[in-house]
């Protein structure tokens, strides 16, 4: 064996330690022994089994692979070399056979060569003959180069070359002599050297080929081994692909699986992301949304408790059912009580806050909502915890659950204590404008007085008969004083806005004067203008006769003082005469100065004594202690009363007594203010007395002062009070007069006007400068020839009650024109203080308008009402919690039920799978104010039938866009129902009716236009050829052409014909008889096919129709039995008719090739429609047929089975 | 130009009549056959195919009874639309509605629509 056998185990070998080595054995396996070794590689087989990874296998596939490509080539390149090496040896042997053959070819060519010249003599055939040895020799040259590796044929070559130079030498010898011409034949050379050559060199051809087929067997020995061990490696390598193949496979299929489960995974997760992160997005979404309606919320929660707030109200709500009470923020804070605080305000808190003696009325009014449904309207008072007293007006309603009971009463509450109190205030006013004892007046800028209270009546004397207003406030007074109120205090009044002063006025009556202390004061309104001129007047009587009084004692002080004084004179004169009687005198001078001295002790009012000569002045003891100064205190002269009179008097007191000094005078009073010990000011009043001497000439003054503070601080306060009251009063005035309603006093038995407000003539469409005041109400023609108020007024006056007029008619006429007003008259008795009747007060409301949209509304409301029961639909109405409250006549008329069935009950007569819907969509309407537009089925009492009705409901809103109130209708449309269900199929008839059409016209222009146009070029043909015998052929396709045209025109003529047929000629015809008249025409036809007619009418000889229309009948049923018979079988045709439901049946039955219905069934009857070409028919007589039979109400059917035969049967309707 | 090899199908013979005298006459078409009916051209396709001498093109008129043209179009594409991409196939008909010729071309065999009649023009137009 050589190597190449062995090689491949080496090879295996060595892969097999490769393979361990891959494995990682760590054991070095140098110096082993074989059979330690295999059973090493039994134990690791096992190790390598179970790491049987994809990586250790492709990793061992991949060097197994790359170790057999290596053995493989190995092989190869092995054998290459071989059959090279074959090849070169093959080649060499052909080459040297070759030279061979030449030195033979050669050494022939040179003898014959040679020969010829011996022969011939001529010299050409030399020229082949040392080509031909120079060839040889080359050749021989060649040959040698080549064996040179063959020893023994070297040696043979060697011999030859000798043996061939030999030969050529004789030869040439030979040649020479023939040159020469000394050749003698049988001196040629002996053919045996030549021979002798040529053997041997065959002999070394010989040899040689030889030696190639040993070689070349040896080669095949070679070659003929690899296939086997190729084989052998190819089938290893294909077992461990298989295996490596399938494990990796396994392996790879695992791993897959398990990808694919990742990937699955993978994406379910994806999917659950997304959703995630898109739901989380809506809920962001929603959040952000919700937010942003939290904020709203949170804004209109702001501003309704600031609304609540500016508006000083705040609302409440009591859940009946949970007895939950909310007050919101405002309404808690008005109570006084902090809302943040901890204490909580419950409904404890809210009950103990009410005034006692409003809880009952609270509790009453509540309990009467409750019951009643009304609206709940309280005015009460709640005491606060600060102790404050509030009144509240609380208003409120009640919200109703579903079955109208009491849910909730929430409302709304207002702080109206100002209000209140101005309201006491002004009835407080009131009374003290009444009850004032001060003449009281108002007039204006003139002095035309308006208004007089009471206390001024009395005082001025003004008769009540008398109106107020017929006077001046200049009349009130003397004529002495008018000068001086006209020309001083008037101007004053209106210049500076007040006067004030004491005169005199007179009373009317009695015209005695009554000294008064008058204010005067100008009365501005709201925009600072002067409206009028106020008065207050006060009785001074009291006064005046208090200061009298004090004048008179005054006076007799002065006389005592006279009488002391003509003592004096009189003990002076006495004086010159008696001088003794000095001591007398001065004694009983002395006791009178001591009687006076005592006096002026005794007397507490200051007395002082004013020398107008020496200006010093003389204080009694009483001034010291009325003043509390001490002795030192006073000056001597006439300072210590004049320096300390107040300094605002000082000037007007001194100026008035220089005044009475120097008048003819005696007397002066004035009051100003002095200074007392502890340097406060007392008013006092000083009443001074003038000793003038015989010229006129003062010479002494006496005086006394009067310590009247105590009377002017009373008269401050009377003034002060009268101010207040005269400030309240204005307000008051101010208030009645621009009070929105009309307020009116009437005085005395006439009723005359004493007081009339602006609104009041803006009522009653009086001018405002037409003054009432003064008028009687009775002698006033006003507004209506019965005056219903006038009566209303003496009424009142007469008896003493009150009384209160609700929506008084009145008519202002306007310009002649009427002009209605309503409003609500409260009348009152006014009384005097013995409680009598003086007069009445009259406040008038002007309700007109509330009046008069009340009507309107009634009104609408009647011609509602009226408009209801006279529409021909059924209409009710219900309120917005969806009771209803009314239906018209027209319901108990469709249903025959009343009132309080349908109420509820309505629901009732609908058809039962309407009611479900009708119901949703009323409660939707009802929830959102939607109009509801429905069409529903009513059951009708007549006949217990159900009838569609269009049923319609729209809400009615206020002008705040609340619902008030639904109203709705329901219309029966059973009849135009019906009726458009019927257009309906109608419209899908017409349709398919123009759908036939368009295809019958399309049929019918194809047919005639196609031998139209086959004529045309035919015509061209015909004029283009001059053959006969074409022409003919022409001639007659021309004639089929036109039988084509004229049988579908005829055809279309028929169809018009049988659609316009009248029915005035249709009479009773027996089906025997128009066979036979058909069937004359088909004779020939059906003798020569052999057809027969089988015809049975015993069951129904006639029938009333159209001739014309059975004829044709017939004679297309025939006909086309005929046309589309079998022609493989006898035609039969079978007729027969009967009748069933009212149809007289005919059936006409054939045994021809039959009709494929599958496929043709719907074409059968359509016009222009053939099937076959088989018959040359113009398609249109079963749809004529169906035509006629359709026309009055009859059908037709058809069976039909290939090669077998069809049946028709045309259920005719008869004519009557 | 010559045309080898057409077929003309229309249920009325003298269609075929007047056509079979006008391409003679021009001597454009080498060979024509008229076939009456769809059943009947198809089979002459089918013997067609088998002697390798497939038309060029194949007239076929829109009404006709048993088989109409666009029942046999049907059939012609499905039998021999992609082994003869070349063959072309044109609707002759009458009729003039706007429906049948959008209809017919909607075939992705069919190349034309001519109105009838066919003459040497036309087919020679269509051919180019």
């Amino acid at each position: 064996m050589n190597r190449t056998i062995i090689s491949p185990y080496l090879l295996l070998y060595c892969g097999y330690c490769a393979l361990i080595c891959i494995l990682q054995y760590k054991n070095s396996f140098t110096c082993m022994k074989f059979t330690e070794f295999t059973a090493l590689i039994a134990q690791q087989r096992k190790i390598l089994a179970a790491k049987l990874s994809n990586e250790f296998l492709l990793r061992t596939g991949f060097t197994i692979s790359i170790l057999v490509l290596f053995y493989v080539s190995f092989i190869s390149y092995d054998t290459n070399k071989a059959l090279i090496r074959n090849a070169n040896w093959v080649d060499h042997t052909h080459e040297l056979i070759r030279r061979f053959n030449n030195i033979l070819i050669s050494v022939k060519d040179a003898q014959l060569a040679q020969k010829d010249y011996l022969i011939t003599n001529d010299e050409k055939h030399l020229a082949n003959y040392y080509p031909a040895h120079e060839m040889m020799n080359s050749e021989l040259i060649t040959i040698k180069s080549l064996i040179i590796d063959n020893s023994s044929q070297l040696e043979n070559i060697k011999k030859a070359e000798a043996l061939a130079t030999e030969i050529f030498k004789k030869w040439d010898a030979i040649i020479e002599l023939k040159k020469n011409n000394t050749f003698i034949y049988g001196q040629s050379p002996s053919i045996a050297d030549a021979d002798k050559l040529v053997s041997k060199i065959l002999a070394m051809r010989y040899d040689e080929m030889n030696l190639l087929n040993i070689r070349a067997k040896k080669y095949e020995n070679t070659t003929s081994e690899a296939p086997t061990l190729l084989i052998f490696l190819a089938l290893i390598s294909l077992g461990f692909t298989v295996a490596f193949y399938f494990i990796i496979n396994a392996n790879i299929k695992k791993i897959r699986t398990v990808a694919l489960e990742k990937q699955e995974a993978f994406e379910e997760a994806q999917l659950i992301n997304e959703e995630l992160s898109a739901t989380t997005k809506e809920l962001k979404d929603s959040l952000d949304k919700i937010n942003i309606y939290k904020e709203d919320l949170e804004f209109s929660k702001e501003r309704l408790l600031e609304a609540q707030n500016i508006a000083n109200m705040g609302n409440w709500e009591w859940n009946i059912v949970t007895n939950d009470i909310y007050w919101s923020e405002n309404l808690i804070q008005i109570f006084d009580h902090d809302p943040k605080s901890n204490e909580k305000f419950d409904y404890q808190t809210y009950l103990s806050l009410l005034h006692p003696d409003d809880k009952p009325m609270i509790e009453n009014a509540v309990q009467e909502v409750l019951n009643t449904h009304k609206p709940y309207i309280v005015e009460h008072r709640l005491i606060t915890k600060s102790g404050n007293t509030k009144w509240l007006l609380s208003k409120g309603k009640v919200i109703l659950s579903e079955d109208g009971k009491a849910e909730k009463l929430m409302g709304t509450a207002i702080d109206i204590t100002e209000l209140k109190y101005a309201q006491t205030e002004e009835e407080k006013l009131v009374a003290v404008v009444n009850n004032s004892s001060d003449f009281m007046g108002l007039g204006d800028k003139e002095g035309n007085l308006i208004f007089i209270n009471k206390a001024g009546r009395k005082l001025s004397g003004l008769d009540y008969s008398r109106k107020v207003e017929t006077t001046n406030i200049l009349d009130y007074l003397p004529e002495e004083e008018k000068n001086f109120a006209i020309e001083h205090v008037m101007p004053l009044v209106i210049d500076t806005g007040r006067w004030s002063g004491e005169l005199n006025f007179q009373n009317f009556t009695t015209k005695e004067l009554v000294p008064v202390c008058w204010n005067a004061f100008i009365v501005k309104d709201q925009a600072n203008d002067t409206i009028g001129i106020g008065h207050i007047v006060q009785d001074m009587r009291t006064e005046k006769k208090n200061r009298n009084e004090l004048q008179v004692k005054n006076e007799e002080l002065f006389a005592s003082v006279e009488e002391l004084k003509q003592a004096e004179e009189n003990l002076m004169l006495m004086n010159t005469q008696l001088e003794l009687l000095v001591e007398e005198r001065s004694k009983a001078l002395s006791i009178s100065e001591e009687r006076f001295r005592m006096v002026s002790l005794a007397t507490n009012d200051a007395i002082w004594d004013w020398d107008l000569q020496t200006d010093k002045l003389w204080w009694n003891e009483g001034f010291k202690s009325m003043f509390g100064y001490k002795a030192e205190q006073i000056e001597v002269g006439i300072e210590s009363l004049h320096n300390r009179i107040h300094p605002e008097d000082k000037f007007k007191i001194l100026k008035e007594i220089r005044q009475h000094l120097n008048s003819k005078k005696s007397q002066w009073t004035g009051e100003y203010r002095f200074l007392n010990s502890t340097a406060n000011y007392i008013h006092v009043m000083d009443r001074g007395y003038i000793l003038r001497n015989e010229e006129g000439k003062p010479y002494r003054m006496l005086g006394s002062l009067i310590n009247i503070s105590e009377r002017k601080e009373i008269e401050l306060e009377r003034t002060q009070l009268h101010e207040k009251a005269e400030a309240q009063r204005v307000r008051l005035y101010e208030m009645l007069m621009n009070i929105p309603a009309g307020i009116t006093i009437m005085k005395g038995r006439d009723l005359e006007y004493e007081m009339v407000n602006n609104y009041y003539k803006v009522l009653l469409n009086i001018t405002a400068n037409n003054s009432l005041i003064g008028k009687s109400r009775k002698s006033l023609s006003m507004h209506s020839a019965s005056d219903e108020m006038l009566k209303i007024l003496t009424e009142v006056y007469n008896t003493g009650m009150p009384s209160y007029s609700k929506e008084f008619q009145t008519n202002i006429k306007n310009n002649g024109a009427d002009n209605y007003i309503y409003s609500n008259v409260l009348v009152e008795p006014m009384f005097d203080n013995e409680h009598n009747i003086e007069g009445i007060m009259t406040f008038t409301v002007d309700v007109t308008e509330h009046v008069l949209a009340r009507k309107q509304v009634e009104e609408s409301a009647e011609k509602m009402g009226i408009m209801f029961e006279a529409i021909p639909q059924m209409a009710w109405q219900a309120q917005p919690d969806g009771t209803i409250t009314y239906f018209n006549n027209k319901w108990y008329e469709f249903t025959g039920s009343n009132f309080t069935e349908l109420q509820y009950g309505w629901v009732n007569y609908l058809h039962p799978d309407d009611r479900e819907f009708t119901n949703t969509s009323w409660n939707h309407s009802l929830t959102t104010g939607d109009t509801y537009e429905l069409e529903y089925r009513w059951l009708r009492a007549s006949d217990n039938t159900y009838r569609w009705m269009l049923g319609r409901a729209k809400p009615v809103k206020n002008t705040n866009g609340d619902i008030i109130l639904w109203v709705g209708t329901c219309t029966d449309i059973h009849d135009q129902k019906q009726t458009y269900a019927e257009l309906d199929n109608k419209n899908q008839e017409l349709i398919k009716v123009n759908e036939l059409l368009d295809t019958f016209v399309y049929t019918a222009a194809h047919d005639l236009k196609s031998p139209v146009i086959n004529l045309k070029s035919l015509f061209e043909l015909i004029n283009e050829t001059e053959d006969q015998a074409m022409r003919q052929q022409y001639f007659k396709t021309i004639d089929v052409a036109i039988n084509r045209l004229d049988d579908t025109i005829s055809g279309l003529v028929e169809v018009i014909e049988v659609r316009s047929e009248d029915n005035k000629i249709a009479k009773i015809i027996s089906f025997d008889e128009i066979l036979k008249s058909v069937l004359a025409d088909f004779d020939s036809n059906l003798t020569a096919m052999n057809g027969t007619i089988i015809a049975n009418f015993n069951d129904c000889v006639e029938i009333c129709y159209l001739k014309s229309y059975l004829t044709s009948i017939f004679t297309n049923l025939i006909g086309n039995a005929i046309k589309y018979r079998d022609v493989a079988k006898p035609l039969q045709i079978e007729l027969s008719a009967y009748k069933e439901n009212g149809y007289a049946v005919l059936t006409v039955k054939d045994n021809g090739t039959g009709i494929d219905l599958a496929k043709n069934g719907n074409r059968i009857f359509k016009a222009f429609n053939r099937f076959t070409r088989a018959a040359q028919g113009k398609g249109l007589g079963l749809y004529l047929i169906k035509t006629m039979v359709e026309r009055n109400g009859g059908k037709l059917e058809v069976e039909s089975e290939l090669n077998v035969g069809t049946r028709f049967k045309l259920y005719l309707k008869e004519y009557r | 130009m010559q045309i080898n090899h057409i077929l003309l199908i229309d249920d009325d013979d003298a269609v075929g009549l007047i056509i079979t005298a006008v391409l003679s006459k021009t001597n454009i078409v080498k060979k024509f056959k008229f076939s009456s009916s769809g059943p009947d051209a198809l089979e002459f396709l089918k013997q067609s195919e088998e002697q390798n001498d497939f038309p060029e093109a194949v007239f076929v008129d829109l009404n006709m009874p048993e088989m109409d043209g666009y029942e046999f179009i049907l059939i012609y594409e499905s039998l021999y639309f992609e082994k003869y991409p070349l063959t072309k196939v044109i609707v002759v008909t009458s009729s003039s509605r706007v429906k049948d010729q959008e209809m017919a071309l909607n075939f992705k065999s069919v190349k034309k629509f001519i109105n009838k009649p066919l003459n040497a023009e036309k087919i020679l137009s269509v051919m180019q």
